[in-house]
């Protein structure tokens, strides 16, 4: 029971994470850092893999991840707001980057939450 | 049953989850933040250094307010920002002398626009709204008006329609379906608004407003609720009628609250039956209470317009090549730079012939040789079949009544005397005030060259003078001589001699009440009258001649060097494209959109980047870095550019103190140098991005350019630039972006509102003026943007091609009395491209005009710094650009990763940063130091905050770690 509740919510991260991935590298947005790019989509492959087989201490891996992107795109997310208040950019943060936001917090919240999921799992 | 020690493990998981992610958080916002270090400490506070000093050291401190209170200095400013208003206002109309309006009268204010005037345009030039007075305040305050209360509460009231952005700040960047007039429809006037109609009956005050602003110009199209911006729109017209066809109203008043040249052929159409109108521009944050002084008479209006009001807005030859154009290879162009910065262009295929110089020179030719011109053919005629002076402008340059004539003429004005030297002309003028009113008369000196058809384009008229009386009792005289350089009535010859040059000829200099006027009063001292199809009878009495024997050049430049062409790059002939210019030879010329041009391979290669520095790269001289000499910027104090202790200054400095400074707007502290840092702020309405320090309350918030250049009042232009420099002093801001003097070449450009005038003459004398009262309070004016930034649609990167003629005595004149006489200490330059070239990377503009011939020592600031490729630091270095305006780190980590295997750009940088300290070292920022101090690098409190906060997170989560790894483990073991 528990263990198919830490493999669902795996699924879950590496449907979020791969998402994220997806919509943050075709987002209109001043910078785009492969460094989040590639984190993400590792984390979806862990969360994949993890969903198949509980693997000790390996649910750690897709929340660092996360992590490190979440710190990289809110240092990057000061530039987006520096464009816009320097005039460089006319037209306000665009959908796409906030969808990536939003789906970055998520998925560090989800990938979070399994790190605590997998306690339970034998 | 064992009992449980601590949090289970679950517990441990949950708080580790919590406190790496909050470590995430702070670890991404305290990167970001530091990055912006100087921008985050300038809005939330932090000092970045602190000065260290021994006891008792002198400290400099060259510059310092006035000594007034902040209170009484902005009651001062206050005063001041109404002076100019009440200086700028123009009279249009004035109908059976309906102005003034007695003191007492019940009024009621019409429009939208009437609760929410312009107070000038938003973007970089807006002021803070909420400090604002409202005309209602005004008229009831300064006018002794009584103003109708259900139609202010209705306006107030009125929710608009959905889209409605009409602000006065903060609103950039629009789309034209953004744009809205949004004036209520008639169908909402309740009864009740009717109904007090005639309890405020002794004039219906209506305000037609528009407003511009950064980052779009205005839509000559389609737009959210109407069709052509600038024309009178179909709900203004209803509520035009309704005014009038309600027969309520003893007198009706047109307000018109814009700084962009709206169509005004309605202010004379009998079913609006407007009597009276002011044009009052944008008013800044008192000077509503200005419209009130010249409604009831205290101020006799003796504003005079500074651009053409033409009958239809896009009747100008430059709006058939404005706004957007694409090469039709773009893509080719976007394979050498990508995205926008590259694939767009505009041609100025109307030469010199913007503004004024059109319409007027089309009606000389009109009257002096229509046959063999064209000048009445169908081309460009916008208002009728074939081209009418009459038809096609309202308003000329330069006009404007006052009060004490029926005609609103009361000052005559009669040339008593002209001396022409080497030095130019001196033309006295006598004026006596022959009405009933006291009032100030602006003298207009304008000439006219000797033309000959086929030659080099000469404007018919052109402004080369002015000036503005003191208050003229009835029947009181003065006399004011105007001087005039020869190179003011001289043309740039770009295709023969290649300077300028002072044809053989007949000169006439004529005063008069406009543009036009004066033009009337040549033509009828050149013998020709009504009869020959002139619109009035000239005066002989305002004309002068003057006969040039033969030919001269003029062609040494204010540094004493030479006067030659820059910009042949920015002719598209340099690349094998012939460009019809408009020629007055032939009136036929009038342009058509330039559409369908391909960049050529020598256009895509001049596209790249480094095309400055590989063409001027050559040897440079090695340098030493970092040798301590005890030197300190306040050493340098006093010292001419040339003395040998900058040397030892920039040795000492590291290279990296160098990039610090150039790739970051010198906004950071070197400690090498005692160098303190600096902040640089918006804008031409005031200082709008820093708080005074005492109070934290907003500066001063100004009236447009537009409104200070109607003035024609230079002792007020300086008056602003020292007011202008005490806020920037007591908001302990350093540099000043403004005053701005691009010119008004087509009525819809974006940011007219922040610059002074179609006519780069004027725009250069109101600047000179500005600059030199800024700096005389030791704030370094950054005059903007340079050059030929005309239109914001596609500013960052827009290739913009035009003749040298044009460039010159239209465009670059508007910067060069401020960087020559001026002195001006800084530039912030544009985005645009001078033909393919960056503009700060061009080297005719940068080395050949600024550093060479206008002999400045300026720093060159870009406009805001956003792309290390387009504005890219080699080239902008090598050509002679200073400074990168970013408080970011990008420019910073490019050249860094650059300069040290590059020894040209290192020279380079290092003369940049020479420029910077040798005009901060006279400034406002030298105040406090003293040459014994050092400047200590300090964290800001903030950051500090940042530090700890990240430290104890990082202590926690290492904590919960490793206590969930001992728990795990003992759990293990336990199984």
């Amino acid at each position: 029971m528990k263990k198919s509740k830490f493999a669902v919510m795996s699924l879950v991260c590496a449907v979020l994470t791969c998402v994220c991935a997806l919509i943050y590298a075709f987002s209109v947005s001043r910078d785009h850092s492969a460094v989040i790019i590639a984190s993400m989509a590792v984390a979806a492959v862990c969360c994949v893999v993890l969903s198949l087989r509980k693997i000790p201490v390996a649910e750690y891996v897709p929340f660092v991840l996360t992590l490190i992107s979440l710190a990289i795109f809110i240092r990057l997310g000061f530039d987006e707001i520096g464009d816009i208040l320097s005039k460089n950019n006319m037209n306000g943060l665009s959908a796409s980057w906030i969808a990536s936001a939003v789906l970055l917090v998520l998925s560090s919240v989800c990938t979070g939450v399994n790190t605590v999921l997998a306690a339970d799992v034998k | 049953m064992k009992k449980k020690h601590g949090l289970s493990v679950k517990a441990l998981r949950r708080l580790l989850v919590i406190t790496s992610f909050l470590m995430a958080v702070v670890i991404g916002v305290t990167a970001g933040a530091t990055a912006y270090r100087s921008l985050v400490s300038s809005t939330i506070g932090g000092e970045m250094y602190r000065l260290e000093d021994t006891a008792g050291a002198q400290t400099l401190n060259p510059y310092t307010t006035n000594g007034l209170s902040l209170a009484d200095w902005k009651t001062e400013a206050d005063k001041l920002v109404q002076e100019v208003v009440n200086e700028g206002i123009v009279l249009l109309k004035n109908e059976q002398a309906a102005l003034p309006l007695a003191s007492g009268a019940r009024v009621s204010l019409f429009s939208r626009s009437s609760v929410d005037l312009v107070l000038g345009g938003t973007g970089g030039g807006g002021i803070d709204a909420s400090v604002a007075i409202d005309l209602r305040t005004a008229l009831e305050e300064d006018g002794g008006y009584t103003v109708n209360p259900v139609l202010w509460d209705f306006y107030k009231t009125y929710d608009g329609k959905e889209g409605y952005k009409r602000s006065n700040g903060g609103w950039m960047g629009a789309t034209p379906e953004q744009v809205f007039v949004a004036e209520a429809p008639l169908a909402d006037y309740t009864d009740e608004v009717r109904a007090s109609y005639s309890e405020y009956a002794d004039a219906a005050i209506v305000v037609i407003a528009r407003v511009g602003g950064e980052g779009s110009d205005m839509p000559s199209g389609k737009f959210g609720d109407g069709e052509k911006y600038l024309a009178l729109q179909e709900q203004e017209k209803d509520l035009l009628r309704e005014i009038h066809d309600s027969g309520a109203f003893s007198k009706i008043i047109a307000l018109i609250n814009t700084s962009n040249a709206m169509e005004l052929s309605w202010v004379d159409q009998e079913e609006y039956g407007v009597q009276a109108c002011l044009w009052v521009g944008g008013v800044g944050q008192s000077g509503a209470r200005s419209i009130a002084h010249v409604l009831t008479g205290q101020v006799n209006p003796s504003g005079r317009l500074v651009d053409t009001y033409a009958a239809d807005s896009i009747s100008a030859p430059a709006m058939q090549n404005f706004g957007s154009f694409q090469y039709t290879n773009a893509d080719d162009a976007r394979a050498v730079i990508t995205g926008n910065f590259g694939p767009n262009y505009v041609v100025y295929q109307e030469g010199i012939y913007v503004g004024y110089r059109y319409y007027e020179t089309r009606y000389a030719d009109s009257v002096l040789d229509p046959k063999n011109t064209n000048a009445s053919s169908s081309a460009g005629a916008f208002v009728g079949d074939t081209w009418s002076y009459e038809s096609e402008v309202v308003y000329p340059f330069g006009y404007g009544l006052s009060y004490g004539a029926d005609n609103g003429l009361p000052f005559t004005q009669k040339i008593v005397s002209g001396t022409m030297t080497d030095n130019g002309v001196d033309i006295e003028v006598s004026v006596t005030n022959e009405g009933t009113t006291a009032g100030k008369s602006v003298i207009q000196l304008y000439a006219q060259q000797p033309y000959v058809r086929g030659g080099i384009e000469k404007s018919a008229i052109q402004l080369i003078g002015f000036d503005k009386t003191s208050l003229l009792q009835p029947g009181e005289s003065t006399t004011v001589t105007i001087h005039a350089d020869r190179q003011d009535f001289a043309s740039y010859d770009y295709q023969g001699e290649k300077t300028y040059v002072l044809d053989k000829g007949e000169y006439f200099f004529a005063i008069g009440d406009s543009a036009h006027s004066a033009l009337n009063n040549v033509l009828a001292y050149r013998g020709k009258t009504v009869a020959d199809g002139m619109d009035a009878e000239g005066n002989l009495d305002c004309v002068y001649a003057w006969t040039n024997p033969e030919k001269a050049l003029l062609n040494t430049a204010y540094s004493g060097g030479e006067i030659t062409n820059r910009f042949d790059d920015a002719d598209l002939g340099y690349y094998g494209y012939d460009v019809p210019y408009l020629t007055r030879s032939d009136w036929n010329t009038f342009p058509t959109p330039y559409t369908a041009l391909t960049a050529n391979a020598q256009m895509l290669e001049m596209l790249d980047p480094f095309y400055t520095y590989n063409t001027l790269a050559s040897s440079a001289p090695t340098h030493q870095y970092g040798v301590d000499s005890q030197m300190t910027l306040a050493k340098m104090y006093g010292l001419s550019f040339d003395d040998p202790a900058w040397e030892k200054l920039l040795d000492q400095m590291t290279i990296d103190d160098m990039v610090t400074m150039v790739s970051g707007s010198a906004l950071k502290p070197i400690s090498n140098i005692a160098y303190p840092a600096m902040f640089m702020k918006d804008g031409p309405q005031g200082n709008t991005g820093r708080k005074y320090v005492e109070d934290n309350s907003s500066a001063t918030g100004f009236c447009g350019e537009v409104v200070r250049a109607s003035t024609f009042n230079r002792d007020l232009l300086r008056r602003v630039g020292i007011a202008m420099g005490e806020d920037w002093l007591r908001t302990d801001t350093e540099g000043a972006y403004t005053p701005a003097s691009n010119t008004h070449r087509t009525p819809y450009a974006g940011r007219n509102f922040e610059y002074f005038s179609e006519d780069g003459f004027l725009s250069g004398e109101m600047g000179y003026e500005e600059v030199v009262g800024m700096q005389s309070k030791g704030t370094i004016a950054y005059i903007k943007h340079f050059v030929l930034n005309d239109q914001e649609t596609n500013r960052q990167g827009v290739a913009t091609f035009s003749n040298e003629q044009a460039i010159r005595e239209v465009y670059l004149k508007a910067f060069e009395k401020p960087l020559t006489e001026g002195q001006a200490k800084g530039a912030m330059c544009a985005f645009n491209r001078i033909g393919m070239t960056w503009a700060q990377a061009h080297p005719g503009l940068m080395t050949g005009i600024v550093r060479t011939e206008w002999g400045s020592t300026a720093i060159m600031d870009t406009d805001m710094a956003m792309n290390v490729t387009y504005q890219n630091m080699e080239s902008g270095l090598a050509a002679g650009n200073t400074m990168w305006a970013t408080s970011g780190t990008s420019f910073y980590d490019y050249l860094m990763d650059h300069v040290e295997k590059d020894p040209v750009t290192l020279n380079n940088l290092r003369n940049a940063v020479h420029s910077i300290l040798y005009n901060i070292a006279d400034s406002t920022g030298i105040n406090g130091l003293s040459p014994t101090a050092h400047v200590v690098h300090v964290l800001p409190y903030w950051e500090t905050a940042a530090y700890v906060v990240l430290g104890v997170l990082g202590a926690l989560t290492l904590l919960l770690a490793a206590a969930l790894i001992v728990k795990s483990t003992r759990k293990k073991l336990e199984v």
